[in-house]
């Protein structure tokens, strides 16, 4: 009987913490709905304008346009990048490095994963910040500075991710090519293939980071509610309006809704980008296990 | 083709390099300022030490860890030995969800849910509760693997001989000890951090007593460099090099401490 | 002849859709060896897997029909873990758990309540002795068990099945992992534990059941094909199928 009651005990409280943790996902997009209501309900197709005064006195104004636009260039660019250089080195990692190179490199960006991004802040500002001016831009936090930034954040991850990919690329299928007498570019187009569905997963979730980045922005983009024309502007991304107004901003104002909406924002971002990431992974994924 | 790349891989390892060790030595020095360990930060943080920001760091990391780990571990139990397939892959894609959810998106919802909503207000309570909702999903995620990774021989066997679902569990806790430990550092390590969701609903830039109460707010280490960088001069500069030089190296000994134990395992 | 430990009536057992057994009927008698043939896929371990309900923690299995552990319905039986310590099993792969070799053995003990030093002591060395591995670890017990040798883990693992003390031992083709040396040793062994034990034991090899066996099941794609004493159907086989797995067509 003791031993009943046990088992009983143990499996209300293990089903108990998942409904906790499944609850948490929806009381998450539940609060920061209803909190933004306000926001949609009186400012209405206002919040998508361009322009955003939260505390001008008489007429203020909620627009996210020119954010959105701007969060979205500066995760653009910076995605292109990561993408490009993390694939290159996961390649040649795979591919063509020494064991000791190989371990090295993965060392030290195994190391910069660690980096807190309050930390990377900091770098940019301090260091690259300074750069900047001694070359001559007007602003030391910038678009550029930015990017800069979030590719010393995201590229260990993109690396890492494709590379353990490539490595999962089993043997025969590469003799295979070999045996049939492909050319190295070849051989690699297969392994790539192969590795689609992680490499995509990757891809997604760096363009993902990217987007929800909040501390590099707040630090290096600048904070101009401009939208972007050169690379040295400085710039305010949605998460940076967020960061920097949320905690002081008086509970239940409009302004208070407003920023939920931003949060609304950011998150449905996230998880429609999820969504994606797996209907894409999972598809690309029936090409290989048939 | 292979220069093209290796020429990129060098110029990734050099950057990345300097931004490590750039960052790391430009803090190291003042390490050994008098009292930088053990004295609260004056004169706008321009001389003194980080002894608050420390104790609260310590403080926040310890609630984070006596409330997502229990939770983590029993959810990730109930995932991976208990819940009916269908429920268990469920909630395995909400967790994978829920870890792509940005950091910044926890904050507020922990600001509207924990610090107004129950009233905890902003304090070490609602930044330690946003972290842990943060952390549960990522530990969960990380733990699973493990669980599952156990050899379904090891189950059954113990199952055969009269072990009831607490003990069998119990069996394969301890055979995936090593990997529940390793994402246990990386859980704490991800929290310790993160700076988004504590600024919204925990930090202050300056108090002048430690958190007595769960309900007091608590400074911190990641909280204390944003706070230096953008709102004071270059007088204080060093304090917010010497904190972050603080922070990379604690995350390089829990990288170092997760390749160990992951090293062990293998033996 | 002895009393019947299992008598098995009209058994079905199905994966999701997929029947791996059809109308099996079966008795299995105590203290004897009983082996259990056929080919790969046929359905042998699915059906020693019944026998202590192991298959219950697979997603999609059923069953229809009868299992009769000494006359009781064993679906029927409320404590699982009391009847599984009766019937215990030995599984393919050696599955020494990630603690001691001492505490290995005294697992199954401390789990059924035994928790005294002096007891437990006793009762590892006798299961130790009794699988014939006593001598080789001896001095080693405090030492992880995954140390031994693929062929010492097995025995472990039966020296763990045997100090719970079972009536009933089954075993899902315990040597196919191990050298014929390792193997010699389990096969007298087991020999040794029938003049105290029921032994069930899958395997596909016929020169094992053939050395061993008591009594011989044969299995073809999930039916009973043929089955009694070892020495009766060795020497006149009426099935054309177990003809044709004797002179080693199949198998
Ligand atoms: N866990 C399972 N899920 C679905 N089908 C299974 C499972 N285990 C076994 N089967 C199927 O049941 C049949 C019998 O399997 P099994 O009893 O393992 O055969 P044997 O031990 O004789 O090789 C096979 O066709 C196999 O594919
Ligand atoms: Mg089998």
């Amino acid at each position: 009987m003791m031993r009943k009651t046990v088992s009983f005990i143990f499996v209300s409280l293990t089903s108990l913490a998942a409904v906790i943790v499944a609850a948490a996902l929806f009381a998450i997009v539940f609060f920061i709905f209803t909190e933004s209501i306000r926001a949609i309900k009186e400012v209405g197709f206002g919040l998508f304008s361009p322009n955003w005064y939260p505390v001008w006195e008489t007429d203020p104004e909620f627009g996210v346009g020119t954010m959105l636009l701007n969060s979205l260039i500066l995760t653009v660019w910076t995605s292109v990048w990561v993408w490009t250089i993390g694939l290159s080195v996961a390649i040649y990692l795979h591919k063509y490095a020494l064991n000791k190179e190989r371990e090295v490199l993965l060392r030290i960006l195994e190391y910069v994963s660690g980096i807190p991004s309050v930390v990377l802040g900091l770098f940019g500002v301090l260091i690259l910040g300074n750069w900047f001016l001694r070359l001559g831009a007007w602003s030391a936090q910038n678009f550029l500075n930015a990017s800069i930034v979030l590719s010393v954040l995201t590229l260990p991850f993109m690396t890492s991710l494709t590379f353990q990919s490539l490595e999962k690329v089993p043997r025969q299928l590469v003799e295979g090519a070999i045996a049939l007498g492909a050319k190295d570019l070849a051989v690699m187009w297969i392994e790539l293939r192969y590795a689609a569905p992680g490499i995509v997963n990757a891809m997604l979730s760096v363009f993902n980071r990217i987007f929800g980045e909040t501390m590099i922005v707040l630090m290096v983009a600048g904070g101009a509610n401009l939208l972007v024309r050169s690379l040295l502007d400085p710039v305010r991304p949605l998460t940076a309006t967020l960061g920097s107004e949320i905690g002081e901003v008086a509970v239940g104002s409009l302004h208070y809704s407003a920023l939920f909406f931003i949060a609304f924002l950011v998150l449905s971002g996230s998880l429609i980008l999820n969504l994606l990431t797996n209907r894409i992974t999972r598809k690309l994924e029936r090409w290989i296990k048939g | 083709m292979r220069w093209t790349l290796r020429i990129i891989s060098y110029g990734v390892f050099v950057v990345m390099l300097f931004v490590l060790v750039s960052i790391v030595v430009s803090g190291v020095p003042y390490f050994f300022r008098p009292g930088f360990f053990t004295a609260w930060p004056q004169r706008a943080m321009s001389e003194g030490g980080i002894f608050p920001m420390l104790i609260g760091s310590l403080m926040l990391m310890s609630l984070v860890f006596a409330i997502s780990v229990p939770v983590g571990l029993i959810g990730t139990i109930f995932l991976s030995e208990l819940a009916p397939r269908r429920i268990s892959m469920f909630l395995k894609s909400l967790a994978g969800t829920m870890n792509s959810v940005p950091s910044i998106v926890y904050g507020v919802f922990g600001l509207a849910f924990f610090s107004v909503k129950l009233g905890f207000g902003t304090s070490l309570l609602s930044a330690s509760l946003a972290l842990s909702t943060m952390s549960i999903p990522f530990f969960m995620n990380s733990a699973v693997e493990f669980l599952r990774a156990v050899p379904k021989e090891l189950r059954e066997g113990v199952i055969s001989l009269g072990a009831n679902k607490l003990q069998a569990t119990l069996m394969v806790l301890r055979a995936s000890k090593n990997g529940i430990l390793t994402s246990l550092m990386l859980t704490l390590g991800r929290a310790f951090s993160e700076t988004a969701p504590i600024l919204v609903t925990g930090a202050v830039f300056y108090s002048t007593k430690l958190p007595g109460k769960l309900t007091d707010p608590v400074m911190t280490l990641p909280t204390s460099i944003y706070a230096i960088v953008m709102n004071l001069g270059e007088r204080s500069q060093w304090m917010a090099k010497a904190m972050a030089s603080l922070m990379v190296l604690i995350m390089i000994a829990v990288y170092s401490l997760v390749q160990i134990t992951r090293r062990n395992k293998r033996e | 002849m002895s009393d019947v430990v299992f008598e098995i009536k009209d058994l079905y057992a199905f994966y999701d859709e997929h029947a791996a057994l059809q109308s099996i009927n079966l008795k299995i008698w105590e203290k004897r060896i009983t082996a259990i043939m056929g080919p790969s896929g046929c359905g042998k371990s699915t059906l020693l897997r019944c026998l202590n309900r192991l298959n219950d923690l697979i997603p999609g299995f059923s069953l229809k029909g009868q299992i009769l552990f000494r006359g009781q319905d064993i679906y029927q039986i409320k404590d699982l873990t009391e009847y599984r310590r009766r019937v215990t099993m030995v599984f393919q792969k050696p599955n020494p758990f990630p603690m001691s070799i001492f505490d290995n053995v005294a697992y199954g003990l401390r789990i059924h309540g035994i928790t005294k030093k002096s007891i437990l002591k006793d009762k590892v060395e006798q299961a130790l002795r009794m699988a014939a591995l006593w001598d080789e670890v001896k001095d080693k017990l405090k030492k992880p068990a995954v140390q031994l040798s693929g062929g010492q883990q097995q025995r472990l693992c039966i020296a763990r099945a045997l100090a719970v003390e079972p009536e009933v031992l089954l075993l899902d083709e315990p040597t196919s992992a191990l050298d014929p040396i390792a193997t010699t040793k389990i096969e007298r062994l087991l020999e040794e534990l029938a003049q105290q034990y029921t032994v069930v034991i899958v395997t596909h090899s016929m020169g094992q059941a053939l050395r061993i066996s008591d009594e011989v099941v044969f299995l073809y794609e999930g039916r009973l094909i043929e089955y009694g004493e070892t020495s009766t159907i060795a020497k006149t086989p009426k099935h054309e199928v177990t003809k044709q797995f004797l002179t080693g067509k199949i198998g």
